[in-house]
């Protein structure tokens, strides 16, 4: 057990410092560079001073060495500033990470939620009518654009009906105003997210409920309800789980959309802002930072595997 | 496709359906050029004097912020959303078979790191990176910037970056276990070189796993293009594409709502009808349910 989360934060590490390379390379192949921006507020600054100040600051070395003297800094906590919002990376990321938690944390426990219930229901009786309409749902939020959702959203409760904001960041530090503009944004993800979990409760219902434990349930006289909630059930969860840990990717994914849909000042509209503004510091860290949280995830997903199914555990 | 395989997809009645509709859709798409010189106006040409307009007979959906015709940058958008969807499915399928086949055959040290590549590119967030290589600039990897085809190539790139990971995980278990049944084994005691045991053995036993997985995702493939234009990285207006003709709608809700609710309607028509369409081709090829018909 030990050396298995030994390995895996090992496996993140390791994913996490490839990531960091790439990113880098990557920042470095997008239309200018630091020097460009300084230079463009004098006019009187030519070619010349460009490659002077390249030089001073040693944007001129190769990509390797470049790269390695950003990961000696990070590794000592400093992450440089931000250009857009002139403060350290490292707070402007924790008001994001914040502010993305509050989205993500309650969209996922509600389409969690919700997504299992229907799945169960539906399963319970296949081929009913509301077997039909869970297997609708789940149809469509697959294939449902997050963006044209939020559109969609905002026609209907800022424009028409004028109930909730249209989008942009929480205008006072009241939990009212908190969740006036959560709202929307919330919805959003949680009907995309519902979707897997319904689909796949469904199928691994279907799947217990099949098993041989279930009719010697039924011989002895258990009620449905427990037969369903104490025999079928926790056997479906461990699929369940994985669908959990594999769609937090896209969760992360969709909040971005969503994020930029309602401006919520969340991880995805900083990163997001951070790449088309040119803030480098910035970019490199949020997206390193989301990757981390997206690892983390899956590995608590593993471990809650671990603690529920028995077989897992070696 | 076997007569039983043909008679079972059609049995599919939602799958049937589907390829209906986006006949209708691609049709009227081709027919673009068409419509436009019926209706006397084309979708690039702003006309200042009638923004806004409701619908009417000249603009059977009325005209966006630029007074153009909204049907008419619909179907052009369908033109692009559809090109884009099918090729970059195609391109991530034909990466995907390669690379599964590269790491069933040669095993080992090329196995372990492809797959290793393909665990790490699947437990990331792929939008933000996506839009990482979005942003890089074209001319300083020496490449022309600006022509439409190259827009339409750029984003076909960049969603194969992610896309060919599960065709190429299927692809790999499907080969591994061809390559272990007597007729695989048979060719290479016979002496057959590596390529053709892959060619004419392996991949067309796998035909009918990768085209059905390759179609579930032309769905995800077209909703992500819509993504990367609504987010203004993939195709660049005034090509319209329903992706970024969303992202123009949206700062005019207040406006003109309904132009936000086309082009998303038919992005999510069109990816309903794909997924309905992938879900029928595996009912069809499944070889198992000959098994249960027979």
């Amino acid at each position: 057990m030990l050396r298995l989360l030994a390995g895996r934060l090992a496996q993140a590490a390791a994913t996490l410092a490839i990531l960091s390379f790439a990113t880098f390379l990557l920042i470095g192949l997008m239309p200018g560079d630091p020097i460009d921006l300084a230079i463009a507020g004098d006019p009187r600054l030519g070619a010349e001073d460009a490659a002077r100040l390249r030089a001073l600051h040693g944007l001129d070395r190769p990509l390797v060495a470049r790269y390695l003297a950003w990961a000696g800094g990070a590794l000592e906590g400093q992450f440089g500033f931000s250009r857009l919002y002139a403060k350290p990376v490292a707070e402007v990321l924790a008001d994001a990470l914040v502010a993305s938690l509050a989205l993500l944390l309650p969209a996922t426990i509600l389409s969690a939620v919700i997504g299992v219930t229907l799945g169960v229901l539906a399963a319970r009786r296949p081929r009913s009518g509301l077997d039909y309409a869970v297997n609708f749902v789940a149809f469509a939020g697959v294939s449902l654009p997050s963006f044209w959702l939020g559109i969609l959203l905002i026609i209907l409760f800022a424009v028409t009906l004028g109930w909730l904001p249209a989008g942009g960041p929480p205008d006072e530090p009241t939990l009212a105003s908190w969740l006036r503009h959560l709202a929307l944004p919330m919805v959003t993800l949680t009907v995309l997210g519902l979707a897997a979990y319904a689909r796949q409760a469904r199928a691994a219902m279907l799947e217990a409920l099949a098993d041989p434990w279930i009719r010697t349930a039924y011989a002895k006289g258990a009620p449905e309800r427990a037969v369903v909630l104490r025999h079928a059930f926790p056997n479906a969860a461990v699929p369940v789980i994985t669908v959990a840990a594999l769609d937090f990717a896209t969760l992360v994914s969709g909040a971005l959309v969503t994020e930029a849909v309602f401006a919520w000042p969340g991880m995805g509209k900083t990163i997001y802002d951070a790449i088309l503004g040119n803030d480098y510091n910035l970019a490199l860290l949020a997206l390193l930072l989301s990757a981390a949280v997206t690892l983390a995830a899956s590995l608590v997903a593993d471990l809650a595997q671990m603690a529920i199914d028995p077989r897992v555990r070696t | 496709m076997s007569g039983r395989a043909w008679r079972r997809f059609l049995g599919h009645h939602a799958a049937v359906a589907s390829v209906l509709l986006l006949g209708l859709i691609a049709a009227a798409a081709l027919a673009a050029p068409l419509i436009a010189a019926a209706l006397g106006h084309d979708p690039f040409t702003p006309d200042l004097f009638n923004r806004y307009a409701p619908p009417s007979p000249g603009h059977p959906l009325g005209t966006d912020e630029l007074g153009r015709d909204l049907l008419l940058r619909l179907l052009y958008g369908a033109r692009v959303s559809l090109a884009v969807g099918l090729v970059a499915a195609l391109v991530s399928a034909v990466i995907g078979t390669c690379v599964g086949l590269a790491a069933a055959w040669f095993g080992g040290a090329v196995d372990a790191l492809l797959m290793r590549l393909a665990d790490g590119l699947l437990a990331l967030p792929s939008l933000p990176l996506l839009i990482v290589l979005a942003a890089v600039d074209p001319a300083r990897l020496g490449l022309p910037r600006g022509a439409m085809w190259f827009d339409l190539a750029r984003i076909v790139a960049i969603i194969a970056v992610f896309g060919w990971v599960k065709v190429a995980r299927l692809a790999r278990a499907s080969a591994l276990s061809i390559l272990r049944r007597d007729y695989a084994r048979a060719a290479v005691a016979l002496g057959a070189s590596g390529g053709r045991v892959l060619w004419r053995h392996v991949a067309p036993n796998l035909a009918a796993h990768v085209t059905v997985a390759s179609t579930q995702t032309v769905g995800a493939v077209i909703l992500l293009e819509s993504v990367l234009s609504f987010l203004g990285l993939g195709i660049q207006p005034p090509t319209p594409s329903w992706g970024n003709m969303l992202a123009g709608a949206q700062e005019l809700v207040f406006a003109a709502p309904m132009a936000a609710v086309w082009p998303g309607l038919m992005i999510f028509a069109t990816v309903v009808a794909t997924n309905f369409i992938g879900d029928g081709l595996a009912d069809a090829l499944d070889p198992r349910a000959e098994l249960r018909s027979a």
